[in-house]
């Protein structure tokens, strides 16, 4: 019997060592006897390794050389267990045994991760299929060795970031529920109480206190929307709802029938082009339509009736989407900074509002997979621009 | 029953809350009420169910016509007094208004999946919330017609 598994084992008989170097004759003429076939194998990014029955290794291609970091005559005729860790040469054994037994073509991702040994001692990560060949000379074992050291990493560190994903995620909506209640309650507070304070005493202040006591209301009103508005921004990565068909006429019928009441007092007139069916989540795009639109009837010009046209237009893979107004317009500069978190143009004396509205529209538009900007003649109108992929087209994200 | 409602002409409101801001601001728009009320308050969950039950330091508590019950509260939340309230056959038909500063789905969805009779964001303005109080007791204790204690 020749030793299994154990490299560098006890001496062979001469015997044995003849029947050895038959079989590495052997299976050398099989493989390597068609000069075609030796500069497949050879070109393989893939290390070849071929046993027998007594695992012996009887040939290596260039791939296998490099990955384990022998020469190949340091190989062949060597049992193939100095490829694996000590550790796991006992469980290998057991496998192979029942290989060996019943064997098969096992494909690559069958296997569990395996873990193969360096010259150096050094370990990595494969991935092994097995194949065999009945010959005159017995059972052959060809294994076709990947070195998944790189994806192995790569799929570590994706799990990594995804478990990290996961935890600030949940942190985020740990935050956002505390920000809903326990932030506020003390404005609730400051609010009521100040009111309180104006109502009761109203002959014993003055004027002045009037005025303190009206900043100090407007104030903890302001922040009271921007922590709303804030854990509504918050809340779009988070509690977003999955996918699904959404009839963009539809959402927008929605999104027009919340604002019915400023657009009826602004006496805008609105002009609907046709709109298509997109993938997404109706809610989120009902409130892009309606802070796209309340914008526009928002920044209105005071002396002249308010138009808004929206459409759609089909560019390649992808719909884009507009809402035109005849307002006010924005100068260039402020192009890309009016879709910060916070970011208003104006005193808010003259236009109330948490300054969250664009930020929120760009991250709906950004987790619907498409992209919005603004185009704009100073004094002579906005035009509002996002971009929606089109239904059943395989996009890249 | 009405009539004994009107014998002393009181209606005795529970109110659980424990920011004593809230309390106060609260106790002094009802006391601004045209409905006669006894305003009982306490300051958590746990003293709630005691009220409720007549038990502990409530042994001569009145059976209340109406709870407003807040949702953060100290110990024991609003929405698991809100639950056993609404599991005790003897307790379930006092109607419970949830008035909270969540405005958040998720406490009106389960406010409601455990039977809340109404859940109310408490009004950022005082006089939002003098005409609150006002809607409260005109519906609770003019239109609605509530079951006899």
């Amino acid at each position: 019997m020749p030793e299994r598994g154990i490299p560098q084992g006890k001496r062979r008989t001469r015997e044995q060592d003849a029947g050895i170097q038959r079989q590495i004759a052997f299976a050398t003429d099989l493989f390597y006897g068609d000069a075609r076939m030796r500069t497949l194998l050879e070109s393989l990014a893939e290390g070849i390794v071929i046993i027998d029955s007594s695992r012996t290794i009887l040939l290596v291609n260039a791939a296998a050389e490099n990955m384990f970091g022998y020469r190949r005559e340091e190989l062949i005729g060597k049992p193939h267990a100095i490829l694996i860790p000590e550790r796991l040469r006992e469980i290998h054994e057991e496998d192979q045994t029942r290989y060996f037994a019943e064997p098969r073509i096992r494909p690559m991702g069958a296997l569990l991760d395996l873990v193969a040994r360096r010259r150096d001692g050094s370990e990595f990560p494969v991935e092994i299929s097995l194949s065999f060949i009945e010959s005159e000379n017995g059972i052959l074992v060809m294994a076709l060795v990947s070195d998944i050291t790189v994806r192995k990493r790569a799929e570590d560190d994706l799990l990594a970031a995804n478990t990290e994903l996961q935890r600030s995620n949940r942190e985020l909506e740990l935050f956002a529920s505390v920000t809903s209640h326990d932030l506020q309650e003390p404005l609730h507070t400051i609010t009521s109480y100040t009111e309180l304070l104006a109502h009761k005493y109203r002959e014993k202040l003055d004027q002045q206190a009037d005025a303190y006591m009206h900043y100090i209301v407007d104030a903890a009103t302001h922040m009271h929307l921007m922590i709303n508005d804030l854990l509504a921004y918050a809340r779009i990565g988070t509690r977003g709802k999955p996918f699904e068909p959404v009839a963009m006429d539809a959402v927008l019928g929605l999104a027009l029938n919340n604002l019915r009441k400023s657009i009826e007092e602004s006496g805008a007139t609105v002009e609907r082009g046709e709109l298509p069916e997109v993938d997404g989540d109706g809610v989120q795009l009902t409130e892009l339509w309606q802070n796209l639109i309340g914008n526009a009837v928002k920044f209105r010009k005071k002396d002249m009736p308010l138009q808004v046209r929206i459409s759609a237009e089909r560019r390649g893979s992808e719909w884009v989407f507009g809402v035109r107004d005849n307002g006010i317009g924005i100068e260039p500069r402020f192009f890309g900074r009016i879709f910060e978190v916070f970011r208003q143009l104006h005193p808010r004396e003259e236009y109330a509002g948490s300054g969250m509205g664009l930020a929120i529209c760009r991250k709906i538009v950004e987790r619907h997979g498409g992209r919005i900007w603004v185009e704009s003649a100073f004094g002579e109108g906005t035009s509002f621009f996002f971009t929606l992929p089109v239904r059943g087209i395989d996009h890249e994200r | 029953m009405k009539d004994e409602r009107q014998r002393d002409g009181l209606v005795d409101i529970l109110l659980v809350e424990d920011n004593p801001a809230d309390v106060n601001m609260l106790r002094e728009s009802f006391r601004e009420s045209k409905i006669g009320n006894e305003l009982h308050v306490v300051n958590d969950g746990e003293r709630a169910l005691d009220f409720l039950h007549q038990r502990g330091a409530f042994t001569t508590a009145p059976r209340p016509d109406l709870v407003l019950l807040d949702i953060g509260l100290p110990k024991m939340s609003g929405l698991d007094v809100l639950a056993e309230i609404k599991a005790d056959p003897d307790l379930r038909r006092i109607p419970v208004i949830i008035l909270t500063t969540s405005e958040s789905e998720e406490d009106v969805f389960k406010s409601y999946d455990l039977h809340a009779n109404s859940f109310i964001t408490k009004p950022v303005h005082l006089t939002q919330l003098f005409e609150l109080l006002k809607t409260i007791e005109d519906f609770w204790f003019g239109i609605v017609k509530l079951p006899s204690r």
